[in-house]
């Protein structure tokens, strides 16, 4: 056993400590008889789970240091060591931020979304790659965690933005406000499910490859519904009587994997839709509705106050990471501190996108239910920082996929 | 209502110069501007700049690689986005609304702050979120808070039976240190225009090569490039360069050049970039074989960079007729060299020598196939038995003497972010007023910090721990900013008497 499979080992033990911490957590801010008189105060199930929450932290950090002191650099060099060393950030900043706060059912919310940033981190191929000349900089040390730091810190942001929704807004009319709110609730279920899907066929041992237009073979590890444009229909195989794949993917896609990227999106909104019936009919009233509950009775003025804690501590911390630092390391070895290079880029409008919102909050009176909107939408941004950009777009920093 | 007119009237009379100076000033504007930076930014990023395509000609690579829309994307600039004019004048528009609203906010600010009275009106200090009173309270009480902050380290003043302590009058003006820091970022981007500050060049490099580049004053020679892949992939383990630099004659500067690590000269960097993944022939030994007997008739060493003309292998003569570095052979063009460089030698040889009419032959090392094709009844073979080959190496000789100004400028920021989220402002008024010491206090932050402070500061003296009120209780009539920029700050002061 060497240190990448006790690394693994503290992976999984860090996953399945944050489960049982999000479930802790749950049933601490949903249970009725377990009341305690101050709402919002802690009880022993909250107590439980924010005890889970730091066990997990403690496997993650030794997951963490395990893997690096194997590969001799903090892991931070492919997606799956970078989304789980985010989800580390945002579990870190939680606790950071609950010892000022003290405020359990923030954590009904921050450990399902570490939770789940870890999982899909695990849907990347895990082995470990030894560093191309490019990465072999103390700097990937400090560039990488220091904007994973801020990004963990703006995430709690998120995740106070929407408590503060949930909590102010009326979701038994069905105002635009209450759909959106219900939307986004799809969103986190859209991920869930799309972890739950391909983790499903990667455990199955899924793997089908064919021959596309382009020169490359294109491999596909989800049933081909989707094909790539010009395949015949139907001379993939079939999956329970559905001959595959069941249509191509229009012409104008012509990335590189354009289609097997399409056919993952319509397995994740097929699986969604499914996943979403289930829990609706079994709730029978909206989601949103149901997790309204946990923030029941909490002050929303604390919570729009946190919310934008999270972007004040976050965004320069942000700043010095995923800028400051990113554009002194590219000046070392790509010779230029700018090079319009789309990550850094987005980095950029990221920046711009939090600068907005607090020009918006402190100079135009954005606060509550706007200022909330933004921190919410700024998790997309960074969603799209982090995953988009590598999935869409490639570039100098195409190394990361 | 009959303000408002007024205002429009005065507003009707104002010049040119004002009406833009209003315009930049305004918030809307700003953060519209930071919007609409921020969207052009996505547009550069569907697609990859040109100078990031992997192909010499964009006109084919986007509509070949992205089909119509593409080739939309380029027809449209987009694909040279971040020089165009129009992204330029945005960020150039920024710069402008950074300098003016740090002037138009920052300057009123400084003002009123030096300004500010020390005495206010206990019905204002009443008012403030932190109150506190001691009764029957004397001179000598209203000098001790003054020691005891004083300890706290905050600057007091004081006029007849007032006080005014406070620190942290710098992080007020945070926002506007932010914005300086920008500014100098956008001037030591922009400085890049002044002729000399900068130039930026790929060097391509055989071993022992050299080039001289006249605008940065020097030559750059590479006399080793090693490159080295982990075991077992094809995945690079590093790439390095022996690199001389010579002014004239006269040898400068060397270094072994690493990737993240390079060379300082006159101001100027050169970088280990990159390097020519497909190899070149360096020289080979080629063995000749008499194709009857198979018996070696001996070998001769091949430079394959520079040539030379004749070789002689035991009693034979070979003269070389035509060398293509680079050969090609097409049906419709025939046989020529798409490049000088040689990445797939072909040589013409006539041989000749004892019983023998003088024959032409093909060696072509990467290709034997050809040359078997060629020549069924070649005399001999042309063995390449062994052969060095090496590949160029890219550097990128960039100077850009705006660097320390961009740096700075980064620095500045970061500065005036930590002063703006992470230190306060904080004002402690007293005045003793017939017999009553009225202390009332306010900050931009962090009030419950600022409680704490505040209560250890007026308990000793005999006041009653103050309680800090809600936002909402506050006294609309002496409300220094609007309810919305608690934790900002405005260029009016309103709460002195």
């Amino acid at each position: 056993m060497n240190l990448l499979d006790v690394s693994g080992f503290l992976y999984g033990t860090a996953f399945f400590a944050y489960l049982a911490a999000s479930i802790l957590y749950v049933i601490g801010v949903t249970g009725r008889k377990i009341k305690t008189q101050t709402p919002g105060a802690a009880n022993r199930w909250t107590n439980w789970g924010y005890r889970m929450i730091l066990a997990g932290m403690l496997a993650h950090a030794g997951a963490i240091t395990t893997r690096g002191i194997y590969g001799g650099y903090i892991p931070v060099s492919n997606m799956f060591e970078y989304m789980s060393f985010w989800a580390f950030t945002i579990i870190l900043a939680y606790v950071v931020i609950n010892a000022f706060y003290k405020l359990p059912s923030l954590g009904a919310f921050v450990a399902p979304v570490g939770l789940l940033v870890l999982a899909y981190a695990s849907v990347f191929p895990q082995d470990h790659k030894p560093l191309i000349p490019a990465l072999q900089s103390y700097w990937l040390n400090i560039h990488v965690t220091t904007a994973a730091l801020g990004e963990g810190i703006l995430t709690i942001s998120f995740a106070a933005g929407l408590m503060y929704l949930l909590r102010t807004t009326d979701l038994t009319k069905g105002s635009r406000s209450a759909k959106f709110l219900e939307f986004v609730m799809f969103l986190f279920l859209a991920l869930l499910a799309f972890v739950v899907t391909a983790s499903a066929f990667a455990g199955a041992g899924y793997s089908h490859q064919m021959f596309a237009d382009t020169p490359q073979e294109v491999t596909y590890k989800m049933p081909p519904i989707v094909g790539p444009t010009g395949t015949e229909l139907g001379s993939q195989g079939s999956l329970a009587g559905i001959p595959l794949p069941l249509f191509n993917a229009p012409s104008w896609m012509n990335g590189n994997n354009a289609s097997v990227q399409f056919n993952t999106i319509i397995w994740t909104l097929l699986s969604v839709a499914v996943l979403y019936l289930v829990l609706r009919l079994l709730a029978r009233q909206p989601l949103s509705a149901v997790v309204a509950k946990w923030v029941r009775n909490l002050d929303p003025d604390m919570l729009d106050e946190l919310s934008y804690r999270g972007v004040a501590i976050g965004y320069p911390v942000f700043t010095l990471g995923a800028l400051v630092f990113a554009m002194i390391w590219a000046q070392e070895a790509w010779g230029s501190y700018w090079s319009w290079d789309p990550k850094e880029t987005w980095a950029l409008i990221t920046w711009l996108y939090y600068t907005a919102y607090l020009h918006l909050r402190l100079r135009h009176g954005w606060e509550g239910a706007k200022s909330a909107w933004m921190a919410v939408a700024g998790f997309v941004v960074i969603m799209f920082l982090l995953v988009g950009v590598n999935l869409i777009i490639s570039g100098l920093h195409s190394y990361a996929t | 209502m009959g303000d408002e007119a007024v205002n429009k009237n005065n507003k009707k009379q104002r010049n040119i110069l004002e009406l833009v100076w209003d315009w930049f000033a305004s918030v809307k504007v700003g953060i519209s501007l930071i919007v609409i930076l921020a969207l052009g930014s996505a547009l550069g990023t569907i697609y990859p700049q040109v100078n990031a395509i992997p192909h010499p000609n964009p006109n084919f690579y986007y509509k070949d690689t992205y089909g119509t829309l593409g080739d939309l994307y380029h027809k449209f600039g987009l694909s040279n986005m971040y020089t165009s004019w129009w992204f330029l004048t945005l960020v150039l528009l920024l710069g402008i609304s950074l300098v003016i609203v740090s002037i138009d906010r920052g300057v009123p600010l400084y003002k009123s702050l030096k300004n500010q009275p020390v005495a206010r009106k206990v019905i204002a200090l009443r008012a403030d979120r932190l109150y506190t009173n001691k009764e029957t309270a004397t001179a000598a009480d209203l000098t001790a808070l003054g020691q005891a902050l004083q300890k706290r380290r905050y600057k007091i003043r004081t006029v007849d039976g007032a006080l005014l302590a406070e620190k942290g009058r710098l992080p007020r003006f945070g926002a506007y240190v932010i914005h300086a820091g920008l500014i100098v970022i956008i001037l030591g981007v922009f400085a890049r225009l002044i002729p000399g500050w900068y130039y930026d060049e790929m060097v391509w490099l055989k071993e022992d090569e050299s080039k001289t580049i006249s605008e940065v004053g020097f030559t750059v020679k590479n006399t080793g490039f090693q490159l080295e892949y982990y075991e077992g992939g094809d995945r690079v383990k590093k790439y390095e360069t022996d690199l001389e630099v010579y002014e004239g004659a006269q040898k400068v500067a060397e270094k072994h050049l690493i990737v993240n690590e390079p060379l300082t000269y006159n101001n100027t960097l050169v970088f280990q970039n990159s390097f020519d993944p497909t190899p070149m022939f360096k020289n080979g030994k080629v063995e000749m074989i008499d194709r009857k007997t198979e018996q070696s008739l001996g070998t001769f060493d091949i430079n394959f960079i520079d040539p030379q003309e004749t070789y002689t292998v035991g009693p034979y003569q070979l003269k070389l007729t035509n060398y293509f570095p680079d050969i090609k052979v097409d049906a419709e063009k025939g046989v020529y060299t798409s490049s000088n460089e040689p990445y797939n030698p072909g040589l013409s040889f006539e041989i000749s020598g004892p019983n023998l009419a003088p024959t032409q032959q093909w060696m072509m090392p990467t290709a034997p196939f050809v040359e078997q094709m060629l020549g069924q009844e070649y005399p001999f073979t042309l063995k390449m038995v062994d052969v060095s080959l090496f590949n160029m190496t890219g550097l990128l000789v960039h100077r850009d003497l705006g660097i320390p100004v961009v740096y700075t400028g980064c620095a500045i920021t970061l500065y005036g972010l930590v002063l703006v989220f992470y230190f306060q402002h904080r004002r402690i008024w007293a005045r003793l007023e017939d017999g009553v010491l009225h202390i009332g206090a306010n900050t931009n932050k962090n009030w419950l910090g600022f409680a704490k402070e505040f209560n250890k500061a007026v308990e000793p003296l005999g006041a009653t721990a103050a309680v800090l009120k809600s936002k909402l209780a506050k006294q609309p009539e002496n409300q220094p900013e609007p309810p919305h920029t608690t934790e900002s700050e405005t260029g009016r002061e309103g709460t002195q008497a």
